[in-house]
């Protein structure tokens, strides 16, 4: 008996540049266009305003603010008295290491004035004598 | 004379590339940005001084500062700038722009007050051309 020996199947001609040309264009495209999160805060449904082009420092304590009043520092609910101690850490920690430092508040566009208030009272207390509200780009 | 037959250059023994595994990176690169890439809208920082009640409005200047009181009337959010009452921005930019800049603007939120009002306050003095932006918490 004879067997017909498997003939070796020619591939398929198929145009690779192309394809390699489009991807890399994506990659190129999203890697421009990704914000990799600055800061460590929670969406938060921020006052649309343009805000303001300044230098940015070399560091930046962000605390969120949250519409119930919730104080939250990387994504941790902290307590207000808490707080205190932490931003007065780090801002000796950037004193000593003579860099410069902001420190800003992302607040929901709805929370009352009063956690606010609180809030800018108990930053005030240790010491922060500038703050930077954070907003969301014109329009919203 | 002979000359030498030039070489197609089609013909040319092209050395091969390992397709395979570059087109695997960079579709893994490609997935890498799909996925991690965040389309938010840039986030901007509208910078305010910050200052206590305490220490009144003596900067070493002469000048006073203007105070912009920001209450909650009946759900309309008002700004007033001392005998002004406004309750829209066109208003607020159109006074702020007719005050003496020099002793700068002091904010005040009232508790019941949004946040957006205070945003919205300390960008119209910015706007308006105020360089001394203070926010003191109403107690």
């Amino acid at each position: 008996m004879r067997l017909n020996r498997p003939r070796e199947l020619a591939e398929a001609p198929f145009d690779l540049t192309p394809m390699v040309d489009v991807v890399l264009l994506l990659i190129i495209f999203f890697m421009l266009s990704a914000q990799f999160a600055e800061t460590f805060g929670s969406p938060m449904n921020l006052p649309g305003e343009k805000g303001e082009n300044r230098a940015k420092p070399e560091q930046s304590i962000v605390v969120d603010l949250t519409r119930e009043g919730i104080v939250m520092v990387g994504g941790q609910q902290v307590p207000v008295d808490r707080l205190a101690l932490l931003v007065a850490a780090d801002i000796q920690s950037f004193t000593t290491k003579r860099q410069t430092w902001e420190l800003v508040v992302r607040a929901d566009r709805d929370c009352p004035g009063s956690h606010l208030n609180r809030l800018a009272a108990t930053l005030a207390a240790v010491g922060v004598r500038s703050w930077k509200l954070a907003v969301a780009g014109e329009g919203t | 004379m002979r000359f030498r037959r030039p070489q197609r250059k089609g013909l040319a023994k092209l050395p091969r590339l390992p397709l395979v595994a570059f087109i695997d990176v960079v579709l893994f690169l490609l997935l890498y940005f799909l996925m991690g890439s965040q389309f938010a809208a840039p986030e901007s920082r509208l910078e305010a001084a910050l200052r206590t009640e305490s220490k009144g409005g003596s900067s070493g200047s002469d000048l006073v500062p203007l105070v912009l009181r920001i209450t909650n009337e009946k759900g309309t959010v008002t700004y007033t700038l001392g005998e002004r009452v406004m309750t829209d921005r066109a208003a607020l930019s159109l006074v702020c722009t007719q005050m003496p800049k020099g002793g700068g603007i002091v904010v005040r939120l009232a508790s019941d007050a949004p946040v957006w009002a205070a945003a919205l306050a300390l960008q119209v003095a910015r706007d308006a051309g105020f360089e001394k932006v203070s926010y003191v918490p109403a107690s």
